[in-house]
């Protein structure tokens, strides 16, 4: 058990990264889910984890209720943004959401309480390790029971085609809203959650190469259910910690990884386990994400 | 003055980097996110030719050819097995993640992350005057050399028989494939042009800053975004249009925005004209009937 | 009076494809809507559902105003349809397919299976919708639509790809929907299941109606016929 002890305490940050990056790859998931592409979550989580953060350094707040005030603030931002923008298709969506995180992006770099650019020091570091893995756990169980209800059942029907699932009576805009506001809600908690983490957070965290990261996380570790996005994190959070010797070339293989699961498995990885539905899905030409 | 010259320079840049795109979301309705690592692969090819004794200005040949070649394999590689499928959009655009990160870390192992110089004395210095105004060598021809580039293009997509066939691939492209268009060598040819533009454009910002570095293509992105959506997605003149709306945007508005927030002003127009007008200029139908 | 269009207009930039089209369809009744293609059937049909907004005139439902409404507001006020180039969730089983046509009903997997059934598709419930059979699909997408218990069905050309067996079978369904208080719509180029399932019928031609009648009448109008055939005068 010391050995097990010595490992947690050497690979914490990663672990812990492990955990939160898989409730980041939750949160978009959701819009995915429903057959949509948006980039914001990371400036979601940017949001609530500057608000947090600042919450309990500068207001004293108790940890949890900075957590959910942080949370909240991402998924009020979210209501807003989202009734502008899901009125626009596919590509458009993807870079409104875009210019939306470049937006909050250069917002913290030019509001001085934020610490601009030297970002905000001094975090107390208060989040545990049992912290993130039960937000997890909880979060996972919650979205996979609503993924098999009506309500996720509607979500993969407006996945599938929006306008038969309008004409079966299903608020399209609406149902596609909730999952994003959902999502936004999630990627709030990681966020608040990683900045008492690691003592300090900076915009860069938060930027376009983040919201890209969580993106993959998601569609390499698969849509169909919640374990994909989970084994996308675990995997491209792990495998740099994994391939020590092989930092250099770490960018490579999560580009090459990227590239051969796209080609080959385009419903991700966690759809190893179900190879035979996706051949069935392949015969009828509906195999790819979304 | 020099602010007007200036904006001229810049807008240029924009409009050969966002061409690349423009074209290969004309054709294909994919928007191919290894353009900037094209860019910055063109700046840095040009960089290592010159490093072996290669003039500038064949440099820059030599970028634009390698870039070129390098977009066809991106294509064969991450693209054309999608295709095969019919894979929806989304699919292509995380391929072409995965491309860019190998295609920026291959960059980075050979050069590392820092800001690199061409070799002294390659690039002209020389400073001239017209009129009382000052103006460089260096900046004037490529200005120049942007224009003409974008002129070639102009003339290539509307009189030769390359062009029509783009064109009827950007419209219909199963009706190109019945009319006997070989869509393969199109698509081929679509990105030999786009990884080009995108190269040289590179090269060139490359010389006028004299300071290429691996994430220089980041920041052109998001600009990038901006210009074709302001211009319209998929739009050639609009792209033109829009790129030079946008720097003498930005220019115009430092005299009332600090220097910091220059970037916002790119990331406001985005959102601003995705809320208000989303097919920008030229561009097609961007919302959602539902 | 179930259903009712006053003046309904339709355009696309400089084109009318619905010209201040006027039905009245009377409940329990199945109505046919046919004319020569492009007449604009399918484009009256997709404003009439809201997944096209009306440049003029009125829809009312059951005495009220639904013009405006979207596509699932007014499925939940009891409209179905299915679509003409078929649209099932094709990555779905052919089970969730009717369970989410169901939706505004809560979506029961017995009622669903029990509608399998009356459309003689049950034994392919977990199949993925698009993996089954062209006639099969056609029979999902009315199973998906009869789920929702709709007041007024809306069905765009159900027979096409049917072959005689199956389209006499569609028959049957359709005089049987009357007495379960659903109203029928039906756009279709199958002349017998014209006659022989639709109480009346209104013609299209060129985005106008251009007779209505009981399918004897209509088919006897020598207009009609000119509108399918073209006139003597072009001659």
């Amino acid at each position: 058990m010391d050995d097990l002890g010595a490992f947690l305490a050497a690979y914490q940050t990663t672990i812990g990264f492990i955990g939160l990056n898989a409730m980041l790859a939750l949160s978009v998931w959701l819009t995915l889910y429903t057959g949509q592409l948006t980039l914001g979550n990371a400036a979601f989580a940017g949001i609530a984890a500057y608000c947090s953060a600042l919450l309990t350094m500068k207001a004293g707040f108790p940890f949890p209720l900075a957590l959910a005030c942080g949370a909240v603030l991402a998924a009020a931002v979210s209501v807003p943004l989202g009734a502008t923008v899901f009125r626009l298709r596919g590509v458009y969506l993807a870079i409104a959401t875009l210019a939306f995180g470049e937006i909050v992006r250069v917002a913290i770099l030019a509001i001085p309480v934020t610490g601009r650019g030297q970002g905000l020091v001094g975090i107390p570091p208060k989040t545990e390790l049992w912290h993130i893995f039960a937000s997890l756990l909880i979060i996972a169980v919650a979205l996979e029971r609503l993924r098999r209800s009506t309500v996720g059942r509607a979500w993969a029907a407006i996945r599938e085609d929006e306008v038969a699932a309008a004409s079966q009576g299903i608020p399209v805009r609406g149902y596609q809203l909730a999952a994003f506001v959902l999502g936004a809600l999630v990627a709030g908690w990681a966020g608040g959650l990683a900045a008492h983490f690691d003592f300090a957070i900076q915009p860069d965290e938060f930027g376009f190469a983040r919201a890209v990261q969580i993106l993959v996380f998601a569609v390499v570790g698969g849509i169909p259910n919640v374990l994909g996005p989970i084994a996308g994190a675990l995997l491209f959070t792990a495998l740099p910690a994994i391939l020590q010797p092989l930092q250099e070339y770490r960018d490579i293989f999560q580009g090459v990884i990227l590239v051969l699961v796209i080609v080959f498995l385009p419903r991700g990885l966690a759809t190893i386990l179900e190879l035979r539905r996706t051949a069935r899905l392949r015969t009828i030409g509906a195999e790819d994400v979304a | 003055m020099d602010q007007i010259y200036n904006a001229i320079f810049i807008g240029s840049i924009y409009a050969l980097f966002a061409l690349g795109f423009t074209l290969v979301f004309s054709v294909l309705d994919i928007l191919n996110l290894a353009q900037p690592a094209l860019f910055t692969l063109g700046a840095f090819v040009a960089l290592f030719a010159m490093q072996q004794g290669v003039p500038a200005a064949l440099a820059v040949v030599v970028a634009f050819l390698v870039c070129g070649i390098a977009g066809v394999m991106c294509d064969r590689v991450a693209f054309a097995p999608l295709r095969r499928r019919s894979a929806p959009p989304l699919s292509a655009m995380i391929s072409s993640i995965g491309v860019s990160l190998i295609i920026i870390r291959l960059i980075q192992l050979k050069y590392g992350p820092d800001l690199q110089a061409y070799p002294a004395g390659t690039l002209p210095a020389a400073v001239f005057s017209i009129g009382g105004l000052q103006l460089d060598t260096l900046r004037s021809a490529i200005i120049a050399l942007a224009i003409g580039l974008m002129l070639g293009l102009t003339y290539l997509v509307r009189r030769t028989r390359l062009g029509r066939e783009l064109r009827a691939l950007a419209e219909n492209p199963r009706a190109a494939r019945i009319l006997g268009i070989d869509v393969e060598r199109a698509i081929a040819a679509t990105f030999f042009l786009s990884a080009g533009l995108g190269g040289v454009a590179g090269v060139l910002y490359g010389f006028a800053t004299n300071s290429p570095f691996s994430q220089m293509g980041l920041g052109f992105e998001l600009k990038a975004f901006a210009v074709m959506v302001v211009g319209g997605m998929g739009s050639i003149p609009g792209a033109v249009l829009g790129a030079y709306i946008l720097s003498f945007g930005e220019i115009a508005s430092l005299t009332f925005l600090p220097s910091e927030l220059r970037d916002a002003f790119a990331y406001g127009l985005l959102f601003a004209v995705l809320v208000v007008r989303p097919r920008g200029i030229f561009g097609q139908r961007a919302v959602d009937r539902v | 009076m179930l259903l009712e269009t006053s003046g309904l207009m339709k355009r696309f930039g400089g084109v009318v494809a619905v010209n201040s089209v006027d039905l009245a369809i009377i409940e329990g009744e199945v109505f046919g809507l046919i004319g020569p293609n492009g007449a604009g059937k399918t484009t009256l049909i997709n404003v009439i559902s809201g997944q096209l907004r009306a440049d003029g005139g009125a829809v009312r439902l059951a005495g009220a105003d639904v013009t405006r409404l979207r596509p699932d507001q007014l499925a939940r006020r009891g409209i179905a349809r299915t679509f003409q180039a078929i649209r099932l969730f094709k990555g779905l089983t052919v089970l969730e397919n009717v369970r989410l046509g169901g939706f505004v009903r809560g979506g029961s997997p017995v009622h669903a299976q029990a509608l399998l059934e009356r459309m003689g598709i049950a034994a392919r419930a977990n199949a993925l919708a698009g993996e089954l059979a062209y006639g099969d699909q056609r029979r999902l997408e009315i199973a998906r639509a009869l789920a929702a218990e709709p007041k007024l069905l809306i069905l765009d050309e159900p027979a096409a790809g049917m072959n005689p067996t199956e389209s006499a079978a569609l028959r049957v369904l359709l005089r049987s929907l009357g007495a379960e208080g659903i109203t029928t719509v039906l756009i279709e180029h199958d002349v017998r299941l014209v006659m022989g399932a639709c109480d009346r019928v209104a013609v299209l031609s060129f985005g106008r109606k251009i007779a209505q009648g009981t399918p004897a009448q209509v088919q006897g109008d020598p207009a009609v016929r000119d509108a399918y055939l073209g006139s003597d005068d072009d001659a």
